[in-house]
Formats: structure tokens, C-alpha cells, sequence
């Protein structure tokens, strides 16, 4: 924050064009341990939103419209402490050349407290909801571990089925490493 | 109050659900949304694309909209936020020129330096010759970027010279990003397995 972040917004006001909006550094760490920005994104990353939404506690509205009236300094995020986690599930050929068109079998209309279903490429045709995108679902699960909310949201995704669907097996593994060490 | 939410991804709908969970929010329409958004508690999804800004203002207006709230780039490059605070509505992202730290990755690299914020060493080229010329002294491993936007995957993690120069070709001679290849940036990070584990 203080070597990129506070740098970031501060420039972009003295260069006349102040910075309202979610701002997003991909940030290199270097070999003596430096912050060195490899990319901004002026928006939510896709799908890191869905997660952050379900950890999200506080009124989100009233967040926006504090940075809107640049009041962000007198409000503070509330945010469940649980992990959340989740999988995205794509279209057979994306990122490449990909099929549209494809009935979604299993998705859950009853609502759970732990996991959700964030659709991305999905339409209604006919009363059925068949896949309009290469991204077409994100499942995010909330655990009081890592591995928990991994759990939950794959045993999401096992229900949800089209011709050709494919997602990663190993999200979050490396933070599931992490929890086994400490 | 009504919002309405620009965007049609996974990223929209998650923001329409939070959003509708406001006890201070009667409405949540999604400009296009998806399937998921429409379903959600007092959401509803409205045909128009999140590039044509005229119609996303005029429907804001018509619907007496008290917060629009942009998920993705394009709209906000294009300048949606200035044309709605123009109108006097609230809008909520980056203006135009502001929006140049994701639309410009030149603009982005030059800022980086104005401001003395770290950044790796790069060049930026509209030149096949002193692209490749670029990536011969540096060597590889070298990260090419096609300078405008490409949806997330104008970024080329090169292992080899002959893999960027490869990009570098693709871009800026085949076309492959249209517009936004037309402009490259090349850099040369020191840790690039890094951003890979970082993106995968």
C-alpha cells in the first residue's frame, strides 16, 4: 500500500486526473524483497469479486458512496473471517474457440448459507439456462479453512453439469499447504 | 435508492447480490446481466450492452437511477464515468483519464517512472524490428503486453527469445489483438515464475 497503492492515487491527483474506483496492482515481489507493478486494473478482478463478496459484511453501498464523496478514511470494511474459495467453470475449447449454447444441468435454485453459484456466461433460452460465455459459472464456498471452503464448493461443482464443462481440480492448493504446515 | 450495475460476468452478478443485500437498495438492475443476476432478490437484468453508453444514460435517467456502479474496463476507458457525472448522476469508477492506468499500458509505464513507484525495466514498441532488437538484449525469460486492452490475455509470460519474438509478431504484424497489439510493451522481470503462479 505505502510503496505502490498511496503512491498510485496521490500521482494521479497531481496529474489532475484523481483516482475514484477499485484499483488493482498485479505486483512482482523482487529478488530484495521490492514491490515492482507489473499491471494496474481499474475495476474488480473477475473472478477474485465473487469471494470477496461472500466476505463481505458490511453495506456495501455504503462503502461506494463513502469513496464517492472521498470519505473512505472514516469507514472501515467488516469481513468475515472465514476463508472463501472459489472454482470457475468453463466452456470446452476457452480460452480459445469455445461452444455456446449448452443446457446447465444442476444448478441449485435452494440457497445455502456456505456456498454460491456466481453465474458469468450463462443465458435463458426457453426457460433453460444454457452457456453464453467461456467463463460460465464461479462456485465459491466459505469454510473456517481453506480446505473447508474448498470442500464445499467443489462438492458444488460436482452437481453442475453441461456438454464439454472443465474446471481446475487444485484450487487453492497451495494455501491448503500452508494451512498443514502452521 | 436504485442502482444499476454495468456488466454481464460472474463479476456483476456477485456485485448485484451484495449490492441487493443493502436495506437502503429497493432496485438493482444489471446492464446486460446474465441469467444468475436476473434471478437474484429485487435484481432485474436490462438489455443494453455495457459499451453503449448513450442508452445506459438515457435509461439511468428515465429510471431515476441514484447509483451506477461500472464492473468492467471497457465501458470505463471509454469514458462512461465522465459522460454520466456530466448528466449529474453518480457513477462509481474511474474517469476516462484516470481509467488509462489499466487502457494504456504505456501510459502506465511512463506514470510508473514520472512517480518513481517500481517498476520493471521496459520498452514500449509500435516496431517489429525494435521490438525483437528489445528482446535480444534483454534476453528471455520477458513478459510482452499488447498496450490496449485484450480481455485479460494480451500478456505473453515468454520462456525463450523465439517465444516473444513470436508474440512480438503476432501483435504488432498478425494482428492478433487487433487495436490493442498495435502498441506493444515489453519488460523484463526477474522473477517471472512468479506473476505465472500469481495469474494461474
Amino acid at each position: 500500500m505505502r510503496e505502490v497503492m498511496e503512491p498510485t492515487v496521490r500521482g494521479m491527483a497531481a496529474e489532475g486526473h484523481p483516482y475514484t474506483g477499485f484499483l488493482y496492482a498485479g505486483v512482482m515481489i523482487d529478488a530484495h524483497g521490492t514491490p515492482k507493478v507489473l499491471e494496474f486494473n481499474c475495476r474488480f478482478g473477475d473472478p477474485e469479486t465473487q469471494p470477496i463478496m461472500m466476505r463481505l459484511r458490511s453495506d456495501f453501498v455504503e462503502l461506494i458512496e463513502a469513496g464517492l464523496d472521498t470519505r473512505l478514511h472514516q469507514v472501515t470494511a467488516q469481513w468475515d473471517p472465514r476463508a472463501a474459495l472459489g472454482v470457475v467453470m468453463a466452456a470446452g475449447g476457452y480460452p480459445d474457440h469455445y461452444r455456446k449454447g449448452d443446457v446447465i444441468h444442476g444448478l441449485t435454485s435452494q440457497e445455502h448459507a456456505d456456498t454460491k453459484v456466481f453465474h458469468a456466461g450463462t443465458t435463458k433460452i426457453n426457460s433453460q439456462i444454457v452457456t453464453h460465455g467461456g467463463r460460465v459459472v464461479c462456485v465459491v464456498g466459505l469454510g473456517d479453512t481453506v480446505l473447508q471452503a474448498q470442500t464445499r464448493a467443489y462438492a458444488v461443482v460436482k452437481q453442475i453439469h453441461w456438454d464439454g464443462a472443465y474446471y481446475r481440480n487444485d484450487i487453492g492448493y497451495r494455501a491448503i499447504a500452508r494451512e498443514r504446515k502452521s | 435508492m436504485k442502482i444499476l450495475i454495468i456488466g454481464s460476468g460472474g463479476r456483476e452478478h456477485a456485485l448485484a447480490w451484495k449490492i441487493a443485500q443493502s436495506p437502503k437498495v429497493a432496485r438493482v438492475f444489471i446492464a446486460p446481466g446474465n441469467a444468475g443476476s436476473t434471478q437474484e432478490n429485487k435484481c432485474e437484468n436490462v438489455e443494453i450492452g455495457a459499451t453503449n453508453i448513450a442508452e445506459l444514460l438515457r435509461f439511468a435517467q428515465r429510471e431515476h437511477i441514484a447509483l451506477t456502479i461500472v464492473g468492467p474496463e471497457a465501458p470505463l476507458v471509454l469514458g462512461v464515468v465522465d459522460a454520466f457525472r456530466a448528466a449529474g448522476l453518480r457513477c462509481f469508477g474511474p474517469t476516462r483519464a484516470a481509467a488509462q492506468l489499466e487502457g494504456s499500458k504505456a501510459f502506465t509505464k511512463d506514470f510508473l517512472h514520472r512517480h518513481h513507484i517500481p517498476t520493471a525495466a521496459y520498452g514500449n514498441f509500435t516496431d517489429v524490428a525494435q521490438a525483437v532488437a528489445y528482446i535480444k538484449q534483454h534476453g528471455a525469460p520477458i513478459v510482452v503486453k499488447a498496450d490496449g486492452l485484450a480481455a485479460g490475455k494480451g500478456v505473453i509470460l515468454a520462456a525463450t527469445e523465439q517465444e516473444a519474438i513470436a508474440a512480438v509478431h503476432d501483435m504488432l504484424a498478425g494482428n492478433k489483438f487487433g487495436d490493442a497489439g498495435h502498441r506493444v510493451v515489453a519488460q523484463t522481470p526477474a522473477a517471472w515464475a512468479r506473476i505465472h503462479r500469481r495469474r494461474s
